[in-house]
């Protein structure tokens, strides 16, 4: 059985909220998994403990209880960390080292020798398209430059399981595409990519999972596919040609003229398999099919709070 | 190692790209020159007040240099996010304890090099010599630095700067002074279970006044810089019992800092 690149079981953290106060209880019972090669994408409002899970993720918090493993070791391990790569939010760099410098340290960091580490830097920096400011120290670099060395940090040791805390955040139209290309990218070569973010037209296009948490308690894992499919909410078919037999013959639909074109609109669960091969065998030819649905942003927003199924079944093993 | 190094090696450049250092270094450049001006109204003793002075400005600076940037090591780290980035890395925190640490005494020993190189100049040039001896000063410095850098280290591993420098200076001032301690509980004390408790928590303190000896008794005779100053193997005798004690310390350091929630 092949092991996954990362199992978060049962997780439970709580911090002191003072000198005189008790402990404040952020992550309730945080369970989900990756496959390998997904992108999962974790949602929820600002506080709701996204950050508190990829913390614990990346070995920076120890759970009180619940387990967290990377590959199947524990993530406070040195093995677990040379498969993963970590960005965290705003991060923050030594400003007096160069782009590069830093990038050569991270890749110190992964073993790697001085040239090895050198090459490694030159290669990262043309990836997040970062050579022009190699030599510039990093306290004079923008926001989105410190972004895409982040990111390239975060890839330095060529990492299976990528963790990622934010990283469109901030970002320029155009550097977010870029980012976003080496993230899909990464998805090509059969990485896995864990990341936050509130920028939910992004997390459509980029995962294939996605989990809500909320008050420190995942509601709902489910894929984007599902989740757009379950907010399809109608299809248009557009026909061109003679279509007044396939008119007679679904005389339930309503059939209307637009610019030249016959468009017949079916609702939520209509057979849009049927409506095609009846069109081509009635001798109508298709220009388009087009369905109209929610976004991931207005689905998620009509979400009801609550576990699902799946992982309140489950939880309630985990708990047995 | 790799990792180790480049922690090291980030450190000592963080450390040698801060303007403050030089600060300091200029500061204690120009006292050198005052101990220098000393001389020309020392009559007679120009040779040791000079040396003495030397050596104790190498000494001083260098325990309060390793105290100021020690205080800050981690929760600089910490504090600017920094280290999210690299214990989120194949090192383990030990290792990026150790890294620090080497770093900084890197930066220790080109500060009191510098200082002893200054100073041998100085001596040069008012032909007082002395230059073995400052030389033996300039090592037992430098281990004195690496011993209060790796107590600042355990203290900055989990409570905040101001404490840690504190606590640091607090042990600083005792381990200067223990024989001195160790002499007034045997004069004040009959010796009981408590006075001998004292004294056994006396001896775990990091013994510092065997790095500066200029001007004290030892083992019975009379040590000066200026005169009959340490030998080479008391030298090796003590920077063996710095490493000792600092291994002891950074794995106390190292248990506490793992436990840290890095939040």
């Amino acid at each position: 059985m092949s092991v996954l690149p990362l199992k978060v079981e049962n997780v439970y953290k709580s911090f002191h909220a003072g000198l005189f106060s008790g402990r404040v209880e952020i992550l309730h019972g945080i369970t989900f998994s990756l496959n390998p090669g997904e992108i999962f994408g974790l949602l929820g409002r600002n506080g709701a403990g996204k950050t508190t899970t990829l913390k614990t993720i990346v070995g920076l918090l120890t759970p009180d209880s619940g387990t967290v493993s990377i590959f199947g070791m524990s993530p406070s391990s040195v093995q677990a960390r040379r498969l993963l790569g970590f960005l965290p939010e705003h991060p923050y760099f030594y400003g007096y080292l160069t782009g590069r410098e830093f990038l050569e340290m991270a890749a110190a960091l992964h073993g790697m020798g001085s040239r090895e580490a050198s090459r490694r830097a030159d290669e990262l920096l043309e990836t997040v398209n970062m050579t022009h400011a190699a030599d510039k120290p990093l306290r004079k670099y923008s926001k989105g430059m410190l972004q895409r060395i982040g990111l390239a940090q975060a890839i330095v040791g060529a990492p299976q399981l990528i963790v990622l805390d934010e990283p469109l955040s901030g970002l320029d139209p155009v550097g977010r595409r870029e980012l976003k290309e080496v993230v899909l990218s990464l998805k090509k070569q059969g990485r896995t990519v864990l990341f936050s973010s509130h920028i939910l037209p992004d997390v459509e296009e980029m995962c294939d999972r996605v989990g809500i948490v909320e008050q420190g308690t995942l509601t709902l894992v489910e894929s984007v596919d599902t989740l757009l499919e379950r907010g399809t909410q109608r299809t248009e078919v557009e026909l061109i040609g003679d279509c007044s037999k396939l008119i007679n013959h679904f005389n339930k639909l309503s059939f209307v003229k637009r610019a030249g074109a016959t468009v017949v609109t079916l609702p939520r669960d209509g057979d849009v398999q049927g409506l095609i091969a009846a069109a081509i065998k009635h001798g109508c030819h298709i220009s388009g099919v087009k369905p109209y649905r929610k976004t991931l942003e207005e689905l998620l927003l009509e979400a009801p709070s609550g576990v699902s199924e799946q992982e309140d079944a489950s939880r309630k093993e985990d708990t047995q | 190692m790799n990792a180790l190094l480049a922690v090291a090696l980030n450190t000592y450049r963080e450390a040698i790209r801060n303007r403050v250092l030089y600060v300091l270094a200029l500061f204690a450049t120009l006292l050198l020159f005052a101990g220098g001006f000393l001389t020309q109204v020392s009559f007679n003793h120009e040779k040791r007040v000079y040396l003495d002075s030397a050596a104790a400005l190498i000494d001083l600076f260098s325990a309060f240099l390793a105290m100021g940037t020690g205080v800050n090591l981690i929760y600089k780290e910490l504090q600017n996010k920094t280290v999210y980035l690299i214990l989120t890395k194949p090192i383990s925190r030990t290792r990026f304890l150790a890294g620090k640490l080497l770093g900084l005494w890197a930066v220790m020993w080109v500060l009191t090099i510098s200082m002893g190189i200054l100073a041998a100049g100085g001596s040069a040039i008012l032909g007082v010599g002395g230059l073995a001896a400052l030389s033996r000063q300039v090592v037992l410095s430098s281990f004195q630095a690496l011993v209060l850098l790796s107590i600042s280290l355990l203290f900055s591993s989990f409570t905040t700067p101001v404490l840690t420098g504190a606590f640091t200076f607090g042990m600083f001032l005792i381990g200067r002074f223990v024989p001195d301690l160790h002499a007034i509980l045997h004069r004040k004390f009959q010796p009981d279970l408590a006075r001998d408790t004292a004294d056994r928590l006396l001896d775990m303190l990091p013994q510092l006044h065997l790095f500066a000896v200029s001007g004290h008794e030892l083992q019975g005779r009379y040590v000066s810089i200026a005169a009959d100053f340490v030998s080479w193997r008391y030298v090796g005798i003590t920077s063996v019992y710095s490493l000792l004690y600092v291994l002891l310390v950074m794995a106390l350091a190292s248990w506490m800092f793992r436990r840290r929630d890095l939040v």
